[in-house]
C-alpha cells in the first residue's frame, strides 16, 4: 500500500492502516532511538511516543518530503527530548521515590554484558555514546545518522532541514572532536 | 616523539592527515610505546562500532503493545497555570520542607527532651543520684547491669 494513502486512512482513524504502518515501520523508528539512546526500554518507550504523536497530529505532515523522513525527524527529537528530560529528572528521582510511585524512575545504565559482547567492546560501545552525548546536538544528530543509519548528506539535511554543506561541516567537526573526546577519555581512565 | 605529543596527534594521525615525517614519528613511536600503543588500539576500538547498526530487529507484539499504551494513556486537561505550579512551585517547596521536617525530627530524638532526663532533677547528694545518673548513661536507658550496681556500691563504700 502506498505511504500517501496509509496515512490518509491514518488521519481518518482507520486501525488496520495504523497497524499496517506500525508493523511498517517499528525497527526503523526503534533502531533510530536505540542508535541515540542506547537503550532498549527507553527505545521501546520513546518509539511508542513517536507513533502515538504521529498518530495524534497525521495532519501535520504535508507530503513534501519522504515519510521516513518525517519519521527520522520526529524520531530523533523525541529522543533527544527524552535524553534531556533525564538529566533534569536525576535529581529529583531519589525523592520521587519516596513520595510518587507512579514515576518512573531513573535508571542507572544496564553494566551486565549482552550475550555475544566482550567485555572490551562493551567498553568501547560505553565511551563512544559517551563522546557522542558530549558532542553538541546537531553534530551528534548528524554523525548517528550518517554513520548508525547510513543516511546520505542529502537524506540528513531533509531530515535536519538544513543544507548538504552544512551537514558536511557539522560531520567533519563532529568527528574530530568526537576523536579528541574519546582519546582524552581513555588517557583519564 | 614524546608520548603527549602523540596524543595530540594521534587523531590526525588516525585520519592519515600528518605529513609524511609526522607519520613515520608516530608510527616508530606506537611501534615501541606500549601505552601509546594501548591507547590507540582503544579509540580504534570505540571509533570502529561507528557504522550502520540495525540492532533491533522486528518485534512480533509491537503494535498490541502501543494499543495497549494509547487506551490507558490519560492525558489530563490541566491550566498552564496550574501545571506551571505543580512543578515549578508545589513540588520544590513540598520536598523542601519534607527534608527541614525529617532533619527537625532526627534532631529531636537525637538530642532528647531535657525534662525527660530525670536525673537531672535529682539533687546530686541523695543515694539515688549515682543510681540514676549511671542509668542515664546507657542509651534508651536500659536497665544496667547487676554487676554495676555491685560497683558503683562499692565505688560508694570507699569513699565513704
Amino acid at each position: 500500500m502506498d505511504d500517501n494513502i496509509l496515512l490518509e486512512k491514518i488521519a481518518n482513524k482507520d486501525e488496520n492502516a495504523f497497524q499496517f504502518f506500525v508493523e511498517k515501520y517499528h525497527t526503523l523508528v526503534l533502531n533510530v532511538c536505540n542508535n541515540i539512546l542506547n537503550s532498549y526500554d527507553d527505545s521501546m518507550d520513546v518509539s511508542q511516543e513517536v507513533f502515538m504523536k504521529i498518530y495524534e497530529s497525521i495532519e501535520n505532515f504535508r507530503g513534501d518530503s519522504k515519510v521516513t523522513t518525517w519519521l527520522y525527524r520526529i524520531s530523533v527529537n523525541k529522543s533527544l527530548n527524552y535524553l534531556r528530560s533525564q538529566k533534569k529528572s536525576k535529581w529529583f528521582s531519589s525523592l520521587d521515590i519516596l513520595f510518587n510511585n507512579n514515576i518512573k524512575n531513573y535508571e542507572p545504565e544496564d553494566d551486565s554484558l549482552k550475550p555475544g559482547e566482550d567485555i572490551e567492546q562493551e567498553e568501547n560501545k560505553k565511551v563512544l555514546y559517551y563522546a557522542l552525548r558530549k558532542l553538541p546536538k546537531k553534530q551528534n544528530i548528524a554523525i548517528t545518522l550518517n554513520n548508525f543509519e547510513d543516511l546520505s548528506y542529502k537524506e540528513i539535511s531533509e531530515v535536519m532541514q538544513i543544507s548538504v554543506s552544512e551537514v558536511g561541516v557539522l560531520i567533519n567537526r563532529g568527528k574530530k572532536k568526537l576523536q579528541k573526546l574519546i582519546i582524552d577519555y581513555y588517557k583519564n581512565n | 616523539m614524546k608520548c603527549k605529543e602523540i596524543h595530540k596527534l594521534l587523531h590526525q594521525f588516525m585520519d592519515n592527515e600528518l605529513d609524511v615525517e609526522q607519520n613515520i614519528e608516530v608510527q616508530k613511536h606506537l611501534d615501541t610505546c606500549a601505552n601509546c600503543y594501548s591507547l590507540f588500539i582503544k579509540v580504534q576500538g570505540s571509533l570502529g562500532l561507528l557504522k550502520p547498526n540495525s540492532e533491533i530487529s522486528e518485534q512480533t507484539f509491537y503494535f498490541t503493545r502501543l494499543k495497549q499504551k494509547m487506551e490507558n494513556k490519560i492525558i489530563p486537561k490541566e491550566s498552564v497555570f496550574a501545571g506551571f505550579l505543580s512543578k515549578k512551585l508545589v513540588q520544590p517547596v513540598i520536598y523542601l520542607s519534607s527534608l527541614i521536617l525529617a532533619v527537625y525530627i532526627g534532631i529531636l530524638i537525637g538530642s532528647g527532651s531535657v525534662e525527660q532526663n530525670s536525673y537531672t532533677e535529682v539533687p546530686n547528694n541523695d543515694e539515688n543520684y549515682i543510681e540514676s545518673f549511671a542509668q542515664h548513661q546507657y542509651l534508651n536507658e536500659l536497665d544496667i547491669e547487676p554487676i554495676e550496681n555491685l560497683i558503683l556500691s562499692d565505688n560508694n563504700l570507699n569513699e565513704d
